[in-house]
């Protein structure tokens, strides 16, 4: 009876409980998977609070963004940050990961491990033109836009090219 | 809700195991044994552990294992071509030589396996077999120590391999495939090594054998996979036979469950023994239970019938118990007429008299107030007569259907109802006083059927009248018979007829004929109909003397045995036809003897029809001269004459001969009449018709009774009780019929389940006031909004909102149903929804839910509105459906709960019925 009186409840609640404008996306009514890019340098800033036990007791903080990642340049080094909900926790599907640039696709599989996958990935070539990160598993499926190298404000050895082994 | 379990179990067991189960490869008609036979000497040789055999041959089996090796090494592509050609050479001149010394140099692995041969020169085969593994299989398979599960080699001999490919090549099939698998574990040579050495090898000739035994009995391709198959197909008949023992033990619980409703429906519960008040639904049911269906109510007591519903020596009890109580139906009216009429005339010959203080008002009541003295009336208790008439009446109708000549059996009757009827008390003459005149006039009617011989002629009918028992009652002027009243001196105007008929001359029937011209026409009818029932009573005694006589019977075509059937099939299959050739021959001479009673029993009724004309036609409608009235004895019901308190004025002469009532005394011989069909029912078998017939006699009875009781009582309500009894009765009156029907267990059991979950269910629920509790499925196309939570793929749905796009909708739940005047109401508990696999999320690209345990169940609660009186309706809901959303099949993976409000339309297809109330 009270886990009906329960259901019955969050049913009459749950439209006004929370919305999409919440801060902590947690709490939202549909909990999904967000996704990220960092450089290497920047991993710490952009893991969320439930995967960092450094930082226990701030429910609410920073949640991985694709928005802080400058151009890349081919080979350059950058990290894929996909974090679960901690009510989902752990998922029995791989994380696809696909580069896409304007000369090459590539893709990557990886696992998430207490819900996070933080996995290193060098720049494709083209990458300098812009670059697509999309993380697919199961029923999610989200997309980072790595903006392209701005050629004019930039120094001409910005991407210098690679040099072809054994020539 | 057991029942139902074990009925979905069953289902779902059922749809599981396979239909039709694998069939065993069939086996030749003789397959050669030859093979066989080589096989077990094969395996005898390498069991009898001679490794001399192979040592002997030492040099040969490690060329040809080199050979074999070298061959490998060639098809390298990485071979050096100096090396290659070597090896060509090698293979073309087999004779090993410096070449294949220098290739043994250079090839490690070559080296290698020649010093494991070299070992095995030394050491016997250990190093090709596991010796171990041989000498365990080979104590299985070969010889006739207590360790061996089957001689294998014992096949070596020509007439075991031929019986036992003969009596059972499957399991010589599978016996091969085991021993096959067996050999291939104990070497450790791969199949072209094996192959090289086999000829040198008596484990390598036994495997080689094996196979070729096995190909050769039951045909290549097939044989490898026969004990898998065989292993399949026991499965799947267990399967089936477990299936079978959960559906057969559901529908007995069904039945045993049905049998109790009828019980609890038709006869008297101990809680209505209980009680304290004398209601009238105890009197009611107790006149079922006492006079309608006694033997299923006997059955019915403390949950009796349950145990019927298992095993079929029981269900053949309970078939004989509704056997006969259809075949008591027609008592059962006959009875309750004549007991009524004796209750309703006993002690009250003139209509126009109050009601005797404390009488009964029917003789339906009489079962409880035949325990109060109250119920007596100046001494004599009426209820207790009326109940002897009842039970003699019944006694007589249940012995004419089952075959009894209906002469005696009405003579019978009438000479207990004469007894009954007379009374004796102060002032009454010898004989006593009559209680009943109208008894006493259908008693000498029924006797007359007796009375009137074989050869009837008019003074032989005439007669009668004096030598039926209960004629003389009333013709015989007070005394106790025709032989005490001729040896009486003065008796000349004591009796009405004539002393001189002892002659039988009709002319010497002179009182009668002087004094009542009217009686020519009526005794020529009874003449008639008296000659008719002479007729049909001889031919009913020329059938008796068929049946004891031999006669060429014509019986159906014995079975054919063409030889391929066993001894123990022929004699079940001739004891089978024996039996089934006997039953018809039977049941076709019953047929006839009933058929031809039931013809008697017709005549006998017109008899007692005609002869009532004549008793009323020689009465007089004014008083007689003393001494020549016909039927003297009338002047005898007047017994309280005189009598003390209650003192009632009871005045019963010739002169108030009971015309009124004669119309109610044809009622009664009709009934009887009618009972003949029934006979003719029973006696071709014909169970529904004689179920029908029965209870159209008792609804006729009843019907009468009731309006009397509505007339006598001046309470039109007085009788509905009665009426209504009939309609439980009704109910189940296809399920009796079908029970008695049935030739067998099985028959009874499906005519059982039938009953107890008809199609067109909902119809039960239709109707103001009726209330209907069942297990009850709906099929329709439902749409819903959904909110779910819990795990969804990779996201965590916190009771967020969806739609569930239109789908099919099958709920199986309890249903609570109410009738209304056009239309019905309805709380349905849905358990689980069988098509919840259907429910595809529209928002992810269609994607069905993935298959787990849970899926199906869909706990909630609905509300059903019915479109008027149809099994259509409209059903808004709530489902809880637990860990429903999972991104794909799983067993116990994580899923979202989804919580579904939406509406159906649905068709009701009701299960099975656990409680009505109403129609």
């Amino acid at each position: 009876m009270m886990n009906a009186v329960r259901i019955l409840l969050i049913l009459g609640l749950a439209p006004i409980a929370c919305d999409d404008s919440d801060e902590c996306w947690e709490n939202r009514r549909i909990v999904s998977p967000r996704m990220g890019l960092a450089l290497p340098s920047e991993v710490d800033q952009q893991i969320p609070p439930d995967a960092d036990t450094t930082r226990a007791g701030d429910t609410c903080g920073d949640e991985p963004t694709c928005d802080a990642m400058p151009g890349l340049c081919p080979g350059d080094a950058f990290v894929v940050i996909h974090q679960l909900s901690s009510k989902v926790g752990e998922t029995q599907y791989p994380l696809k990961l696909g580069l896409t640039t304007s000369c090459a696709e590539a893709e990557i599989e990886a696992h998430h491990i207490d819900g996070l996958v933080l996995r290193p990935v060098t720049a494709p070539p083209c990458a300098e033109t812009g670059l697509v990160v999309t993380a697919e598993i199961a029923n999610s499926r989200l997309q980072c836009r790595v903006p392209p190298i701005d050629v004019e404000s930039s120094t001409s050895d910005v991407c210098a090219p690679q040099r072809v082994e054994g020539e | 809700m057991i029942v139902w379990w074990l009925a979905a179990l069953a289902v779902a067991v059922w749809s599981l195991a396979p239909n039709e189960a694998v069939a065993a490869p069939s086996a030749p008609a003789a397959p050669d044994a030859q093979p066989l036979r080589d096989a077990a000497g094969s395996l005898r040789k390498m069991c009898a552990k001679a490794p001399d055999i192979l040592v002997g041959n030492s040099e040969e089996v490690r060329e040809a294992v080199i050979r074999v090796q070298v061959a490998d090494a060639f098809a390298s592509k990485s071979l050096q071509t100096e090396r290659r050609s070597a090896i060509e050479s090698m293979l073309r001149d087999p004779q090993p030589g410096d070449q294949a010394d220098k290739l043994e140099r250079d090839l490690p692995a070559v080296k290698r396996l020649d010093a494991e041969l070299g070992a095995a020169t030394v050491a016997g085969t250990d190093k090709i077999l596991d010796d171990t593994k041989r000498d365990t299989l080979c104590t299985q398979i070969c010889g006739d120590a207590a360790t061996v599960m089957l001689d294998v080699c014992a096949f070596e001999d020509a007439a075991l391999a031929e019986a036992a490919l003969r009596i059972d090549p499957g399991a010589v099939a599978i016996v091969l495939a085991h021993v096959e698998k067996r050999l291939a574990e104990l070497t450790k040579l791969d199949t072209e090594q094996a192959k090289a050495v086999e000829d040198y090898s008596p484990y390598l000739n036994a495997k080689d054998d094996v196979r070729e035994a096995m190909f050769a009995g039951l045909g290549a391709g097939v044989l490898p996979f026969v004990g898998a198959e065989q292993i399949g197909a026991f499965i799947n008949t267990a399967a089936q036979a477990l299936a079978k023992v959960i559906v057969d033990r559901a529908k007995r619980e069904a039945i045993g469950w049905l049998l109790d409703t009828m019980a609890a429906e038709v006869c008297v519960s101990e809680k209505d023994k209980d009680a304290a008040a004398e209601t009238e639904k105890k009197w009611v049911r107790e006149e079922i239970e006492r006079h309608w269906l006694p033997n299923l109510c006997t059955l019915a007591k403390k949950d009796r019938a349950a145990h019927y519903g298992a095993g079929a020596a029981q269900l053949s009890a309970l078939r004989a118990a509704v056997r006969a109580d259809v075949g008591g139906l027609p008592g059962a009216a006959v009875g309750l007429g004549l007991g009524h009429l004796f209750l309703e005339t006993a002690l009250r010959p003139v209509r126009s008299n109050p009601r005797l203080p404390g009488a009964t008002e029917g003789v339906v009541m009489c079962h409880t107030d035949e325990r109060k003295p109250a119920a007596s009336v100046s001494g004599f208790n009426v209820c207790t007569d009326a109940l002897q008439v009842r039970s003699s009446a019944e006694a007589a109708m249940r012995a004419i259907v089952e075959g009894s000549d209906p002469r005696t059996a009405l003579d019978e009757l009438a000479t207990e109802i004469d007894r009954v009827n007379l009374g004796t008390t102060a002032g009454a003459p010898p004989i006593g006083f009559l209680k009943s005149p109208q008894a006493q006039l259908l008693a000498c009617a029924l006797s007359m059927g007796r009375a009137v011989g074989d050869e009837p002629t008019k003074p032989s009918v005439l007669v009668g009248l004096l030598e039926a028992p209960a004629c003389w009652t009333l013709v015989g002027s007070g005394y106790e018979n025709l032989a005490v009243a001729l040896a009486t001196p003065g008796t000349k105007p004591v009796l009405a007829i004539d002393t001189r008929v002892s002659g039988q001359q009709f002319e010497q029937l002179s009182t009668l004929v002087r004094l009542h011209k009217k009686v020519r026409r009526p005794t020529e009818r009874l003449l008639d109909a008296s000659k008719k029932l002479a007729a049909a009573a001889k031919r009913v005694a020329e059938l008796e003397d068929d049946a004891a006589t031999p006669q060429d019977v014509r019986l159906p075509a014995p079975p054919t045995f063409d030889g391929t059937k066993k001894p123990a099939e022929a004699a079940d299959a001739a004891s089978t036809y024996l039996e089934d050739a006997l039953a018809s021959q039977l049941q076709l001479r019953r047929a006839k003897h009933l058929h031809a009673i039931a013809d008697v029993l017709e005549a006998a009724a017109d008899v007692a029809s005609t002869t009532l004309d004549l008793l009323e036609s020689v009465q007089p409608s004014i008083a007689p001269p003393p001494g020549t009235e016909l039927l003297p004895g009338l002047k005898y019901a007047d017994p309280i004459q005189g009598a003390s308190a209650p003192t009632v004025a009871m005045k019963f002469t010739a002169t108030t001969f009971p015309r009124n009532a004669l119309r109610l005394l044809r009622v009664r011989v009709a009934t009887i009449k009618r009972a003949a069909s029934l006979a003719r029912a029973i006696g071709d078998e014909d169970w529904g018709r004689a179920g029908n017939d029965g209870f159209a006699l008792l609804i006729e009875a009843v019907t009468e009774v009731r309006k009397r009781l509505a007339t006598t009582t001046k309470d039109p309500k007085k009788g509905e009780p009665l009426t209504d009894a009939l309609d439980p009765l009704g109910k189940h009156l296809g399920t009796l019929a079908a029970i008695a029907t049935a030739k067998d267990s099985d028959e009874m059991a499906e005519a059982l389940d039938a009953a107890a979950n008809p199609p067109g269910g909902w119809r039960s629920k239709l109707g103001k006031g009726n209330f209907t509790a069942s297990l009850t499925a709906h099929a329709g196309l439902m749409g819903a909004y959904e909110t779910r939570h819990g795990i969804y793929g990779a996201q965590f749905e916190n009771w967020s909102n969806h739609g569930q796009a239109p789908t099919l909708f099958l709920p199986f739940g309890l249903e609570l149903a109410w009738g209304l005047e056009k239309t019905v109401l309805a709380l349905f508990f849905p358990i689980i929804d069988p098509a919840a696999f259907l429910g595809y999320d529209l928002g992810k690209g269609g994607r069905l839910p993935g298959p787990n345990p849970l899926t199906v169940l869909g706990p909630g609660i609905a509300g059903r509105v019915a479109f008027g009186k149809s099994p259509f309706g409209l059903m808004p809901f709530v489902l809880f459906r637990p860990r429903y959303r999972t991104w794909e099949p799983t067993a116990n993976g994580p899923g979202a709960h989804v919580v579904q409000i939406g509406a159906a339309i649905t068709v009701d297809v009701t299960l099975f019925r656990l409680f009505s109330r109403g129609r």
